[in-house]
């Protein structure tokens, strides 16, 4: 699979950008401004004469980073919730229902820079906002798999056996949710990367100096007529990135779809 | 004789509006007070046509399903008054098997899991007491060791219902509901399967609800039967007069249905040794 | 129609594995055979195979099947359309599965009414409604209006059987036709099939695995272990005095049982296709095995001119069968 060794690379990286960074990251050299890539900065350097590559390595780290942690603030809001709706049912999962379709009315974006002016900019807030954006998503994924598996006989005999709610949840129904949560998560985590890159590039993720591929890009971009190339080594992370979760979903989702069940 | 179960009342209507959110349709009376005893250690075929509300009785009985109207004492405990606490307590002495075992077991727990877990919920027994105990029921079941460290999908279907088997087993229970436990499997396995709960019965004195819509299979272990047909109990009462002498029609219909028995097939003639057998007469 | 040496093998994950293998069969107009087998026997395999029906995963190795005298596995897929339906017609485990869910039942049973006699829509309906009244579906005209979710699997399975009486067939393949159904449906079913039987004459090929209904239905029998046919007779032989061991102990897990007695049953499981032993197929199950004798392939053979016994020690034993 190459989307997970592409993935395990950038995680590589992620986990050793302290050693693999050729330079400081953030160490400012006025007088090698804008130049192209050479033996020395092999990417070049941006318009305050920071290695690009070593500001790469550390964005990768930063960004990877921040997507587990919406992933993560996501899944603990929506993993609960979904369980409780799809297993319970009535009227909380009603009213659940209806605040989450509300939520998925507006628009993505939007919503995110409406929860940066509320927090106030830096990348944890965006990182809160965009998790806020995928909760539907997780959500809706894990409703519907508790909602299949709870209607399985074995929860049923689970019941009769005198499991509690709380142990059939947790040993019967979580199980047979994680496969597609699984695969939606890594799908979430692409949409996260795209979005991180988007709020920076906005000016409302990361804060200077701060490296990620957003405000690497934002940075590229006010130079874009005179070194155009610095937009690429951004671009080309978030694209990879993108491509790797979503391929790894795509794979996930085939792998873990269907169990063989021998019935002959 | 103590009672095992007496059930009085008992209702179940499915689709009656219940709430601000409930759509309201025409209500199914799933059972239609229905009354029944079992006494202790004996055995209650129950028969009925698919739709008859045979499996939804059988779930209401254990309050796997919240009944409409009725009374349920089962084992001498009123079980609607039961918390949700002490009913779950109550599991271990009432359980249930299930029709296919295919789906009744979590294709994701190891068997030697899905044994213990009724053991392990039900509370008060060492690691190393749960394990034995395991071991004793699967040997008892027909299974051997080395089939704890296998999951379901690596079984056949008459292994895997001696499996569930096991899993109700395994609490000592005094009460069983059997839904349809061997409809699923293969003819030759059936044979082991209600071999195996006959004998269980008699080792244990375990009081079985048997539901089944072969009559076949419930003659051969029912001491009382019970017709039941559109959610309501036609008739019931010793085995031997409801298939010697069924009273209502309906049983009567039942009971010429099964294959093998109609005047044409000459070749099932009267089996001397089986009183339960309306004699037809003659050799083919 | 007539099976000779039929030989289908599957692909599964070991490679091409047999799974029917060498099976003769004959079913003549006019009386209903039997082939009865517990699942993974390849009493369904079979059956397909005999309209060429196999799934893409399965192919026909060997043997032919002929009917009226044609053989249909050299035929090509125009002149199949020919036998399928019109001289041989096939019914299904689960009917419903069969109907259309999206046209009514009446549009379905005319359909192939116009296509096999090339009528008009109107004459077609005339016809399925008078098909409808021979199956016994009650209001027939109102009833040929309806859809499949507003019919019992009780009357689907009587719409199959007008759908199969269309073209006047000279053979019909019942597979487990009655298996789905409740008793008392069961028990009408299987008279209608009977009934239409009587009246047209056709043969009836009857798979299934319950032995009171083959008792009820069948002229004749065959039951089927290991993809391989194993004992053939007349009903009655083979239910009073069956040859072969397996037959013998099918008879006695299946039949009703006296009560106080454990009820017979064959220790073990069917083996898988790729694991049929090339020594007798039954043997590991057996009572009656002796493994200087049964340690080898056995051949059908023919005791008596209605009898075929796949048994090494057909001769010497005396098998319990149904009293009577």
């Amino acid at each position: 699979m190459t989307s997970l060794a592409v993935l395990l690379i950038l995680v590589l990286v992620a986990i050793f950008a302290g050693l693999i960074a050729p330079q400081d990251p953030n160490r400012v050299t006025l007088r090698v401004r804008l130049t192209g890539p050479s033996a020395e900065h092999w990417l070049g350097t941006d318009e305050l004469g920071r290695d690009v590559l070593s500001r790469l390595v550390v964005a990768t780290r930063v960004d990877l980073l921040a997507s587990l942690e919406a992933v993560g603030i996501a899944a603990a809001i929506g993993v609960p919730l979904g369980l409780a709706a799809g297993y319970f049912g009535g009227v909380s999962d009603l009213l659940l229902g209806r605040v989450i379709d509300a939520l998925m009315t507006l628009p993505p974006l939007i919503l995110a820079v409406v929860v940066v002016a509320i927090l106030g900019p830096g990348l944890r807030n965006a990182m809160l906002a965009i998790a806020v954006l995928i909760v539907p998503g997780l959500y809706r994924v894990v409703r519907a798999a508790t909602q299949s598996a709870g209607s399985e006989l074995y929860v049923e005999s689970a019941r009769a056996a005198g499991c509690s709610n709380w142990r059939i949840l947790w040993r019967h129904i979580l199980p047979a949710v994680a496969p597609p949560l699984l695969v939606q998560a890594s799908f979430a985590a692409s949409v996260v990367v795209v979005a991180e890159a988007s709020l920076s590039f906005l000016g409302l993720g990361a804060r200077a100096p701060q490296a990620t591929w957003g405000s690497m890009l934002q940075d590229a971009s006010s130079n874009i007529t005179t070194s155009g190339y610095l937009v690429y080594p951004p671009t080309v992370m978030v694209a990879v990135t993108i491509l790797a979760l979503s391929l790894l979903g795509d794979g996930l989702r085939d792998a873990l779809g269907r169990r063989p069940r021998d019935r002959a | 004789m103590t009672a095992a179960l007496s059930v009085r009342g008992l209702t179940k209507v499915y689709g009656r509006a219940g709430g601000p959110f409930r759509r309201h349709g025409p209500a199914l009376t799933a059972v239609d007070a229905v009354d029944l005893d079992i006494e202790a250690g004996r055995t209650l075929g129950l028969v009925g046509e698919s739709g008859a509300g045979k499996s939804t009785l059988g779930r209401l009985i254990l309050r796997l399903i919240e009944p409409d109207a009725g009374s349920i004492s089962l084992l001498g405990t009123d079980i609607a008054a039961l918390s949700r606490r002490e009913l779950r307590r109550m599991r271990a002495a009432a359980t249930m098997i299930f029709q296919d075992p295919y789906i009744s077991l979590d294709p994701r727990m190891l068997i030697k899991d899905s044994v213990a877990e009724p053991l392990l919920v039900s509370g008060g027994h060492t690691r190393a007491r749960r394990r034995e105990k395991v071991s004793d029921t699967l040997r008892r079941v027909g299974l051997r060791e080395t089939h704890m460290e296998r999951f379901p999908h690596e079984m056949s279907g008459g292994q895997l219902q001696r499996v569930a088997i096991a899993r109700a087993l395994i609490t000592d229970p005094s009460f069983i509901v059997c839904d349809e436990p061997v409809a699923a499997l293969d003819v030759s396995t059936r044979a082991q399967v209600i071999n195996l709960l006959n004998d269980l019965r008699e080792e244990r004195g375990i009081s079985y609800l048997f539901i089944s819509h072969d009559l076949r299979l419930v003659r051969l272990i029912a001491d009382e039967v019970a017709v039941m047909r559109r959610g309501s109990l036609v008739e019931k009462g010793e085995a031997a007069r409801v298939f010697d002498h069924p009273e209502h029609e309906y049983t009567r219909e039942l009971l010429a249905a099964i294959p093998g028995r109609s005047p044409r097939s000459r070749r099932f003639g009267g089996t001397p040794r089986s009183p339960g057998l309306d004699p037809i007469s003659g050799v083919g | 129609m007539l099976a000779r040496d039929l030989t289908v093998q599957v692909e599964t994950e070991h490679g091409w594995v047999t799974v029917v293998d060498g099976v003769d069969l004959t079913v003549r107009r006019n009386e209903i055979v039997g082939l009865v087998g517990e699942s993974g026997s390849g009493k369904t395999i079979t059956a397909l195979s005999l309209l060429r029906l196999l799934p893409p995963n399965a192919r026909v190795r060997r043997g032919s099947v002929e009917v009226m005298g044609r053989d249909i596995t050299a035929m090509r897929e125009r002149e199949l359309g020919d036998v399928r339906g019109v001289r041989v017609a096939m019914i299904f485990q689960e009917p419903r599965r069969c109907l259309n869910p999206a046209f009514t039942v009446g549009d379905q049973v005319a359909e192939s009414v116009r296509r096999h006699r090339g009528w008009s829509r109107r004459r077609s309906m005339r016809r399925t409604v008078e098909l409808f009244e021979l199956v016994e579906i009650p209001e027939a005209v109102r009833r040929v209006r309806q859809y499949p979710h507003e019919f019992s699997g009780g009357m689907c399975q009587r719409v199959m059987l007008a759908m199969a009486l269309a073209c006047d067939p000279m053979m019909l393949i019942a597979d487990e036709p009655t298996t789905a159904l409740d008793v008392t449906v069961q028990r009408q079913v299987l008279e209608l099939i009977r009934r239409l039987q009587v009246e047209r004459g056709f043969g009836v090929l009857l798979i299934t695995h319950d032995l009171g209904v083959v008792a009820e239905m069948c002229d004749r029998v065959a039951v089927m272990y290991a993809g391989q046919v194993v004992e053939e007779a007349d009903a009655d032989t083979l239910f009073h005095h069956p040859g072969n061991p397996y037959t013998s102990a099918l008879l006695r897990s299946m039949l009703e049982p006296v009560r106080g007695e454990p009820l017979g049953f064959i220790p073990g499981r069917v083996p898988p296709p790729h694991l049929f032993p090339s020594t007798c197929r039954f043997e590991d199950r057996c009572a009656y095995a002796v493994e200087s004798v049964c340690g080898r392939p056995i051949p059908l053979r023919q005791i008596s001119p209605a009898h075929l016994i796949r048994c090494a020690r057909a001769d010497g034993l005396d098998l319990p069968g149904v009293p009577g």
